[in-house]
């Protein structure tokens, strides 16, 4: 399903997640009913907005979390060829010749979606694996020199994601192995990037596709105008921007989205309410058909080993679905987990990875890697 | 106990479920059949095998074949199955049946195929092979469909657990003739021989790994040598390993089902 139509959905979704106390929500979730019945209308002013209701205090329980936790450094690494200031967390692998997951958000998010799940990676490999997240274009902290850096298509993505892979590992021959981990808007990114990588003999062991899928990211398109309205524009406090996202069900996962979220909130001065998105969803709508359009062609024919790990249940195109049933790629449903699935349950999504990069990437006398001639 | 079976089969054949008591019935008394069966079960010609594809069969051979019975979508699919089935097979009471696995998962019947399946190999245990697929396994179940539908038109998980602990004693292999090596994914480097195959102590959940698994796994491949599986589990292999298996086993071919076809499955009749 759609990243985006997945996201806007979770904002409809039922509040209250499990592992919550219910007192603790018992004001806040009237204020949310009340936001959600007038934000269906078409342009219904200020009420929607929770600045003009008296400020609260922060609630503590969702305060932000540094990354210094779960990645060794973040680095700012200029690209110049692409007028690129872009952030990138790293951690890496303990051996020379150790693996490297890289791995590209979704839209609207950042590198630090990934940070519980790079620390499950590398505690379960011993280091073996290093884990390096990058913020694309418009996302998170990357910014760009050019003054007029608007263009999300797939192509400047792709050229991105080039150019900072070639910035950090110039000499194919001397980098590590990569394995590419896209979800959604990235998961087509590092997609279509794969064979360029390939072409410029960089040693690939996989590309791993999380959570999206062409055929259906192409229909929800139509639907996603209207379910972006369920979002606010901003919050009052990183606080309240993390708790939105954990009451609405988008992230299941409270340690996550307190990780992740303060890098998609801006501070604006003077913006009402203080605290923006970094990347409106709604200033990406032109460029939401290209992510998707190709992807299923494009992942069937990547030259190494092939991963998709779908939330919930297998929603397959027809191309996936007759590329799975001739044995082409290999599928993980994880059950119990929403959109923002390696958020939400990042053990299993690391465990899933590392199963994946260990049988592609063990070496039997004899037996050849999947792609290889 | 045969005429009730029939009425099992009657009632099947209209798509209508079994109760649960039956299919309690049904699957404790299959057990005891396939229990005295062997990992590779030996069938007689002439025989029927609805599998996926002639593309297949190593090395190709004039084999045609039926649809599997993995995508019955619909009351009408399921019926023009079933009659393709028997049409195929006439009704020529020497007609042997053999089904390569893949019975559930897909499609909103997989109850009711399996079932009448498995009825029609306690009625006619000689007559009918079936063997074990991928999909024959508790784990994959769960994620793919047959519990959840299990679950929906009975209310609880029983009938998915009698048919999950039914097939963990399904046969992996048929030997047609002693010629004909039948099996629904393909070839294990860890397997050279067909005595390998009937050492395997297969009443269990089909493994992650190992001969066991890559007996339901593997596929062919247009490279030669053996690769490791895109799925994830089991093993690529090409012609050269299929030829020498067969070389080494005084087999013909080996035929196998597995992996979806685009050309519309044809009427097979081996000789």
């Amino acid at each position: 399903m759609s990243d985006l139509y997945r996201s806007a959905l979770g904002a409809r979704l039922a509040k209250l997640p499990p592992s919550l106390p219910a007192d603790d929500y018992a004001e806040d979730e009237d204020e949310d009913e009340e936001n959600d019945s007038i934000g269906d209308l078409p342009g219904s002013g200020p009420a929607r907005h929770p600045h003009l209701k008296p400020t609260k205090v922060p609630n503590p329980r969702f305060a932000p979390i540094s990354a210094s936790a779960y990645f060794e450094q973040a680095l700012q690494v200029a690209v110049p060829p692409r007028g690129l200031d872009c952030r990138v967390y790293y951690t890496a692998a303990k051996q020379k010749d150790g693996t490297v997951m890289i791995c590209h958000h979704g839209a609207g998010y950042s590198g630090l979606s990934l940070a519980c799940f790079a620390k499950e990676v590398t505690e379960m490999t011993k280091g073996e694996c290093g884990v390096l997240s990058i913020d694309a274009r418009r996302h998170g902290k990357t910014t760009s020199t050019d003054s007029d850096d608007a263009d999300l298509s797939i192509d400047v993505l792709v050229a991105d994601f080039l150019a900072i892979v070639e910035t950090i590992f110039p000499n194919p021959v001397s980098a590590p192995t990569l394995l590419f981990v896209g979800h959604s808007m990235g998961g087509s990114v590092i997609t279509r990037a794969c064979p360029l990588l390939l072409e410029k003999k960089y040693r690939i062991a996989g590309v791993s596709v999380l959570d999206v899928v062409e055929g259906f990211s192409i229909e929800a398109l139509p639907h996603m105008n209207s379910l972006l309205n369920a979002r606010p524009d901003g919050f009052d406090s990183l606080e309240e921007a993390i708790e939105w996202h954990v009451t609405t069900n988008t992230i299941h996962n409270i340690a996550s989205a307190r990780v992740s979220i303060p890098t998609i909130i801006e501070h604006k001065d003077g913006s009402i309410p203080p605290y923006q998105w970094r990347t409106p969803l709604r200033s990406t709508a032109p460029y939401w058909l290209s992510w998707f359009q190709g992807l299923s062609k494009s992942f069937l024919n990547a030259r190494t080993a092939r991963l998709l790990v779908l939330a919930g249940t297998d929603r397959l195109d027809k191309e996936l679905m007759i590329g799975q049933m001739q044995g082409k790629f290999q599928m993980v449903v994880v059950p119990g987990v929403g959109h923002m699935l390696h958020e939400d349950d990042p053990t299993r999504l690391a465990e899933i990875h590392v199963d994946f990069w260990r049988r592609n990437e063990r070496v039997l006398v004899g037996i050849k890697k999947v792609g290889e001639l | 106990m045969e005429h009730e079976i029939d009425g099992w089969i009657e009632q099947l054949s209209q798509c209508k479920q079994l109760s649960e008591a039956d299919v309690k019935k049904l699957c404790d008394k299959t057990r005891e059949i396939l229990m005295d069966e062997g990992n590779v079960k030996p069938v007689k010609c002439p025989v029927t095998a609805p599998i996926c594809c002639a593309d297949n069969i190593f090395p190709p051979s004039p084999l045609s074949l039926l649809a599997s019975m993995h995508r019955v979508h619909s009351f009408d699919d399921y019926q023009h199955d079933l009659s393709e089935l028997f049409r195929i097979g006439g009704n020529s009471p020497d007609t042997n049946y053999l089904f390569m696995g893949d019975y559930v998962d897909r499609g909103y019947y997989s109850v009711e195929t399996v079932t009448l399946l498995v009825a029609l190999k306690l009625r006619y245990s000689d007559r009918v092979t079936i063997l074990r697929g991928n999909h024959e396994s508790r784990q994959i179940t769960q994620v793919y469909g047959f519990y959840d539908e299990c679950l929906r038109k009975y209310g609880n998980a029983n009938v998915w657990r009698f048919f999950t602990d039914l097939f963990d004693y399904l046969p992996l292999t048929a030997l047609i003739d002693n010629q004909i090596f039948c099996l629904h994914g393909g070839l294990s480097p860890s397997i050279d021989t067909l005595d390998h195959v009937r050492s395997i102590d297969r009443v269990q959940e089909v493994p992650h790994e190992g001969p066991m698994c890559d007996l339901l796994w593997s596929d062919p491949d247009d490279r030669c040598g053996w690769g490791i599986s895109p799925r994830g589990a089991g093993y690529t292999f090409g012609q050269d390993i299929s030829e020498a298996f067969n070389h080494n086993n005084g087999l013909t071919l080996v035929a196998r089902a597995h992996q979806l076809v685009m050309e519309a499955g044809v009427k097979i009749e081996m000789l």
